[in-house]
């Protein structure tokens, strides 16, 4: 397996670069540039004279040529240090380190709470399967499916509002700084980033066992005498769990930086919301950083996912 | 595993899904979500087009101002930074006026901006000479930064000219306005004086702006980060920033007006989202906004009813259209016959919600502004008509314009904006001209505005100061900076030029409207109506007059909350 790690790693370092060059890229021949932003202000409210928009490009090393301000960059990347957004002169990484942990524990509860709604129902509704059980979970998958997550945020502010006059506190708090502030400003959205998840997940569980039930060593293992409980708990699930832990994976890393409008709905200060500004306001440190940062979490949850898959299944063996 | 008693078939359950559903229809007409009548809130004052005087008393008989309190109140966005100099958004304006002070400002007790409503806040008076080319001013006693070093008017000095001259990597939008002074001297701590280029009635008012903040000579001089930093004299200091979460404020105990502010602190917290903003108001958690849209005060009169106060005031922003450089609109009888077409009233009900108004080039209310029956004399912004269309149609047909010429209107994502487009395009189709839309993202919007790459650019603008040497060297000059049609003349660039140095103010009035008579019909933007502001605060919130002006009054040193 340490082979296979060290394999996966250095594959990294050419992913990494493709990466970076193509939204370095990107981002390079898109219209408009921060200056401009900068002049003209997030409202439109101020004007962008083109001898100001020079003069300020200059100033922030934007008329260097395009392979300087690349290696400049990928050196700051190396060295840990981007150095500072252009739109609000913040250093990247400060700001960064800032607004991942909310996006982190954020990931982290609705994960949580999908797959604690989720790995029970999809059980339940394989093994009851016909039944009123299968069709409710299966209705309950449905809904929140069909149902955009930020639509369900609102809802439920909507609901807390009119039903008891109340909204969770405004100004985040960080677990450390205030646990029970930051518990009633992430359950919400935890609650609706979680259901829209738990939807799927449930599904895939339902079906995955369902294929898992008809297998021949599970007959085999019925026809010696084991319990419907045994066979389901030891035989059924474990085997089941191989594609829920490739989506709940997946799922975790997009949430990890694509819940911009979760966000919005419930003033939240994460990393969604600070690469969909700075790509905006052409932000180009933040954005290549912020880019980068998510193919690298990907990758990592690759990787762990593959390593998950050897502990769940002994037969899979890591080349 | 499957048991055949505990089977399920599709027809008993799509029978129970019917009958579960029809239940619920039923529980909900019977009440269970009873909607009461909606609360008429008697605290509402609605100004009208008269903006200029002291506030309505909204809040009753006067009451002592109640020491503590923090006032919260949602922004829609990040200040981009500190540096109030370099900026022209209300996000940086509302978070950093509590901060500092200016060297004079408008009378935080009058509702408009009129030139003889000017009094001192770092100046305690002046003298003006004769000639109107030299201003005298004497300093307040025991003013000091917040870091505790003493202010003097040498502060006041390096602030102005470094707007005047920004330094390296600093653009200051309000470098133009101030060309217009000379030299400034400061012969002891407590005097500056001001000697201008040529008489300028203008000047007390452009810096009463809130943009004029006096910042520290030292740290101006110094390393001093002003993107990230704030250091002035106002009656809040910067206690934190958390970027994406909130600006905290805190009560400045050395305030040089003795006894405020009343507030120990202001909350201003980043929402981006309009719903988040008014949940957050309704449930109390921000008592304060400037920024809610008509149907939202609607919906929070609806649940709090008379806990809270609205007060509306004539806006100063506007919808216009504005000409790239591409045949037929470079023709005026093309832009005449497009702001004959406009019904001007139906844009006001359908993207103002009915709370609009009409006016020219200067705000509705104000000391510069047209009367209606004014307005309605100038070409093309006549009331709108079966004539007014079918003179724009006969202008079309002079120009060669052919039934059914395709044109695209190109604008920026937002619904103020994309509504504003889909009604042109709407407008645009009763005279035979076809309009796609086509929405940009901000970037790319601003783009192709500079480089007037585009047909028809419908956008909502605003104005900062309600002064026509302000609004004119902005908009509508041959060389202003947002003149995005680059339509101009010489006749009003002349005009222009004379009125900004007349100093008897009716006399500067006269020309002010023949300057609007003039800009007007040659159509570099086309102004198709005005907006309405509203403030909203739960009636805890005393002591504060709602401005015309969303950038001249925020430093919120008389606002205090009575303990409910």
């Amino acid at each position: 397996m340490a082979r296979y790690v060290m394999q996966r790693l250095i594959f990294l370092v050419p992913t990494v670069l493709f990466v970076s060059l193509i939204i370095f890229y990107l981002m390079n021949i898109l219209p408009g540039n921060v200056a401009q932003m900068v002049l003209i202000g997030p409202g439109g409210e101020g004007a962008a004279k083109a001898e100001d928009v020079a003069k300020l490009r200059a100033e922030m090393g934007l008329d260097r040529p395009l392979p300087v301000q690349y290696a400049d960059w990928m050196l700051g990347v190396v060295r840990l240090n981007v150095g500072r957004s252009l739109w609000s002169h913040e250093p990247v990484f400060g700001e960064l380190g800032r607004r991942f942990p909310l996006s982190l524990e954020l990931a982290l509860m609705s994960s949580t709470i999908a797959l604690l709604i989720a790995i029970p129902s999809g059980v339940i509704a394989a093994v009851k399967r016909g039944t009123w059980l299968d069709y409710a979970a299966r209705v309950f998958s449905l809904v929140g499916l069909s149902m955009p997550n930020f639509w369900v945020g609102t809802l439920i502010i909507l609901f807390l509002v009119y039903r008891f006059g109340w909204t969770p506190p405004l100004g985040y708090s960080s677990l450390l700084e205030n646990p029970w502030k930051n518990l009633q400003q992430l359950i919400w959205p935890a609650l609706a980033l979680g259901y829209g998840e738990a939807a799927i997940i449930s599904r895939m569980m339902r079906s995955s066992l369902l294929e898992v039930l008809r297998e021949d060593y599970v007959r085999t293992a019925r026809a010696k005498g084991l319990g419907d409980q045994s066979v389901v708990i030891r035989h059924g699930i474990r085997n089941a769990l191989l594609p829920v832990v490739t989506l709940a994976s997946i799922q975790f890393g997009y949430i990890l930086g694509g819940t911009v409008i979760m966000e919005s709905v419930f003033s939240l200060p994460g990393v969604g919301r600070y690469l969909v500004d700075a790509i905006a306001h052409r932000d180009l440190p933040v954005v290549q950083t912020l880019v980068l940062l998510f193919a690298l979490i990907f990758i990592f949850i690759n990787l762990l996912t593959d390593i998950i898959y050897t502990k769940l299944d002994p037969r899979i063996r890591l080349a | 595993m499957r048991s055949e008693t505990g089977i399920v078939n599709r027809r008993r359950l799509l029978g129970g899904v019917a009958l579960g559903s029809a239940g619920g229809l039923i529980l909900a007409a019977c009440g269970g979500g009873s909607k009461k009548e909606p609360a008429a809130s008697s605290n509402t004052t609605d100004n009208g087009l008269t903006a200029i005087g002291t506030s309505a008393a909204s809040s009753g008989a006067q009451k002592d101002p109640v020491r503590g309190g923090t006032l919260a109140y949602s922004i829609g966005g990040d200040p981009p930074s500190f540096d109030i100099h370099s900026q022209s958004t209300y996000l940086v304006n509302t978070t950093m006026a509590p901060v500092f002070s200016t060297l004079v400002r408008f009378k935080p007790a009058n509702v408009g901006e009129a030139p003889d409503g000017i009094e001192g806040d770092f100046a305690k008076s002046w003298e003006q000479s004769a000639d109107g080319v030299r201003y005298t001013f004497k300093m307040n006693d025991g003013i000091s930064f917040h870091d505790g070093k003493p202010a003097t008017s040498a502060d006041v000095k390096a602030s102005l000219e470094r707007m005047m001259n920004p330094p390296k990597g600093v653009v200051s939008p309000r470098q133009d306005s101030l060309a217009i002074i000379d030299k400034m001297e400061t012969p002891d701590a407590g005097t500056l004086v001001i000697a201008l280029k040529q008489p300028a009635p203008s000047l007390l008012p452009i810096l009463a702006q809130g943009w004029m903040s006096i910042y520290s000579a030292q740290d101006i001089a110094g390393n001093f980060d002003f993107k990230l930093k704030a250091n002035g004299t106002g009656p809040f200091k910067l206690k934190e920033y958390a970027r994406g979460n909130r600006v905290a404020l805190d009560a400045n105990p050395t305030y040089f007006v003795k006894g405020k502010p009343y507030l120990s602190g202001v909350n201003i917290f980043v929402q981006v989202d309009n719903g988040a903003r008014v949940a957050a108001f309704q449930s109390g958690q921000a008592n304060f906004s400037m920024i809610f849209t008509e149907s939202e005060i609607e919906s929070l009169n609806a649940a709090l009813g008379k806990k809270m106060t609205v007060e509306r005031r004539n806006g100063y922003g506007f919808n216009s259209i504005n000409f790239g450089h591409n045949a037929p609109w470079t023709d005026e009888r093309v832009r005449r016959a497009l702001s004959l077409a406009i019904d001007r009233q139906e844009s006001i009900d359908l993207l103002y919600e009915g709370k609009g108004f009409l006016s020219g080039y200067m705000p509705g209310g104000g000391a510069w502004a047209l009367s209606d029956d004014e307005l309605r004399t100038v070409p093309g912004y006549a009331k709108y008509s079966d004539k007014t269309v079918s003179e724009a149609k006969q202008l079309l047909q002079a120009a060669g314009v052919k039934q059914g010429h395709q044109t695209t209107l190109v604008t920026r994502r937002g619904k103020a904006y994309e509504d504003y487009s889909v009604f042109l395009k709407d407008q645009l189709a009763k005279v035979g001209i076809v309009a796609s839309i086509q929405v940009l993202e901000d970037a790319a919007a601003y783009d192709a505005f500079n480089s007037r790459n585009y047909d028809l650019g419908p956008w909502s603008h605003a104005i900062s100061l309600d002064d026509p040497d302000a609004v004119f060297a902005e908009f509508y000059l041959s060389e202003s900076p947002r003149n995005y049609s680059g339509i101009g003349s010489a006749e009003v660039d002349a005009l222009f030029k004379k009125q900004s140095q007349t100093l008897d103010l009716n006399e500067r009035k006269k020309l002010v409207k023949e300057m609007q008579f003039k800009a007007l019909p040659l159509y570099g933007k086309l102004i198709a109506a005005w907006s309405t502001r509203r403030w909203a605060w739960w009636n805890q919130v005393q002591g504060y007059t709602s401005h015309v002006g969303l950038y001249n009054y925020n430093s919120h040193a008389d606002t205090w909350l009575e303990k409910s």
